[in-house]
């Protein structure tokens, strides 16, 4: 394992032939910059991510940061998603993700408001009777 | 008509269910199924006739009497699919592929509008018309100077030329301008919807084969750590012939719902120092669907803990491996202490209708506790 810096570390280690965590050369701390947390909040696994059009532009960037503009490029991606397709973990993907929103290169889209309590004096998921009724319609029909 | 909704009763919750799984039991996994049709083919035989005397949970009698009346149930679901859903059902078909109802329609007409315009543009300039019909042998002849190279016939010099080229510039030129409509969210402007069911459950249980039977994509997964401290401190549950170096932390598929709904399926962390995470996988969730492997019923405690401590929905599906019922469901309550009114089902991981059964189970079950105020 190398411990190159992350300029030359090219980007085929996230492919599906890297069988190793191991193998990614770059430690995730270096990845973060040594950060365990984003500066905003934590984002849901699910939330998904869009590139925005200017993030074209986007020199200077490290390699994960790229690879996630790249798999973002032309679908919302969630946070989950990049995280398996980038093979990082997913706290550093939520920091690279929150990142990049602050520097303008993507939005993030998440369904649920973040710290919602609805009031149901339960861990309730907040998600509302019309969503539920969406959703069950939509696996009956699958 | 789908699959009868299987919980309408808490009480009943174990008949109802049964005779859903036994339709399942026995069909193929994978098996591309439309509507309830297929599962209601062949009930109770089936089942009992798979497991003979050891299931009586599903014989006929009670299994039939509950399928039979859902209308008992919440006034919402006279039976999942039919017509008094409105908005959501609707474009249910059209728009599983794509991005949502806004997608299917924009189709049409943009379809419709390249259709259009090609007869315009062919009737404005008649020679583009006589180049696409057999050719008129006697004009073509005329100027040789045009290059006239693939078509046979182009008969006006100055007109022939342009239009055909143009005809077949502007189709290729409309159809990707077609396309990302309706493939690509990303320029639909309306990011889709996300929902999510956590699939919890001991180790080798069947959730990611249970993922997999539903998901539109191959289960995903994560790794959360990248240690060689993982090794030896996992209780693999007998499966130790893993990779060593890294750490599988969870699985998830993901599936495209009509609505421009995506629903995500994450199952949890097998092994128990991950329990940290599960509080990340619950946020936001629908609820969760605990698998049980009734020869190792123990490894499903610390989720159905976990799920009923903190006031989640959840309904417990008992994996038939090889679509047999080891036991009865009233006994699997018994002996995991499930309360009353948590729902318990057969399942089969690998049938995708099974899959959608326990999946349907959940949301009603949330759905019931959203509209009565209360947690679990």
């Amino acid at each position: 394992m190398s411990y190159g810096p992350p300029g030359g570390h090219h980007a085929s280690p996230y492919g599906a032939d890297a069988d190793g965590y191991e193998a990614a050369t770059v430690r995730p701390y270096a990845v973060t910059g040594g950060r365990v947390r984003s500066s905003l909040s934590d984002l849901p696994l699910e939330a998904l991510v869009e590139v925005l059009p200017d993030a074209v532009a986007s020199r200077g960037l490290t390699p994960e940061k790229r690879s996630i503009l790249q798999h973002a490029a032309h679908t919302y991606v969630s946070i989950a998603e990049l995280s398996a397709l980038l093979r990082l973990p997913l706290g550093v993907v939520r920091i690279l993700v929150s990142d990049l929103q602050e520097a303008g290169h993507l939005t993030v889209h998440t369904t649920i408001p973040v710290n919602v309590h609805t009031g149901h004096g339960s861990a309730h998921s907040g998600l509302s009777l019309s969503v539920l009724e969406s959703v069950l319609n939509g696996i009956s029909a699958l | 008509m789908a699959f009868p909704p299987s919980d309408c009763v808490p009480g009943n919750a174990d008949g109802p269910s049964g005779a859903g799984g036994a339709g399942v039991g026995i069909m193929p996994s994978w098996a591309p199924v439309s509507g309830g049709a297929r599962a209601e083919e062949g009930p109770g035989p089936h089942w009992a006739g798979s497991a003979p005397g050891s299931a009586p949970a599903a014989s006929a009698p009670e299994a039939v009497r509950p399928a039979a009346a859902p209308p008992a149930a919440p006034s919402a679901f006279p039976a999942a699919g039919q017509p008094p859903r409105p908005a959501a059902t609707q474009p249910a078909r059209t728009s599983v592929l794509g991005g949502g109802a806004g997608a299917g329609a924009a189709n049409p007409t943009a379809s419709a509008g390249v259709i259009d315009r090609v007869p315009g543009a062919a009737g404005t300039t008649s020679p583009a018309a006589g180049a696409l019909a057999p050719a008129r042998p006697a004009v073509s002849a005329v100027p040789t100077t045009a290059p006239a190279p693939a078509v046979p016939a182009a008969q006006v010099p100055a007109a022939a030329p342009v239009p055909a080229p143009d005809v077949a510039r502007r189709s290729p030129q409309q159809e990707p301008e077609a396309r990302p409509a309706a493939g690509s969210p990303a320029t639909g402007r309306t990011a889709p919807t996300t929902v999510k069911i956590v699939i919890a459950g001991g180790f080798a249980v069947g959730k990611t084969t249970f993922i997999g039977s539903i998901s539109d994509v191959e289960p995903l997964n994560t790794e959360a750590a990248m240690t060689e401290h993982s090794v030896g401190v996992d209780d693999a549950g007998g499966v130790t012939d893993r990779k060593t170096t890294t750490t599988v932390a969870m699985d998830f598929g993901r599936v495209a719902l009509p609505g421009n709904l995506w629903l995500y399926l994450f199952g949890t962390p097998g092994q128990d120092r991950f329990l940290f995470m599960w509080d990340d996988l619950v946020r936001g969730a629908i609820g969760g669907v605990v698998l049980v492997d009734t020869d190792r019923l123990e490894q499903c405690f610390p989720a159905i803990d976990y799920f009923e401590s903190r006031g989640i929905p959840f309904v417990v599906g008992v994996n038939c491996f090889d679509g047999v019922a080891k036991h009865r469901l009233e006994d699997v309550r018994e002996a995991l202490q499930i309360p009353a009114g948590v729902p318990m089902l057969y399942t089969d991981a690998r049938s995708r209708t099974a899959t959608k059964q326990t999946l349907i189970s959940l949301v009603q079950l949330a759905m019931r506790q959203l509209r009565s105020g209360t947690g679990a």
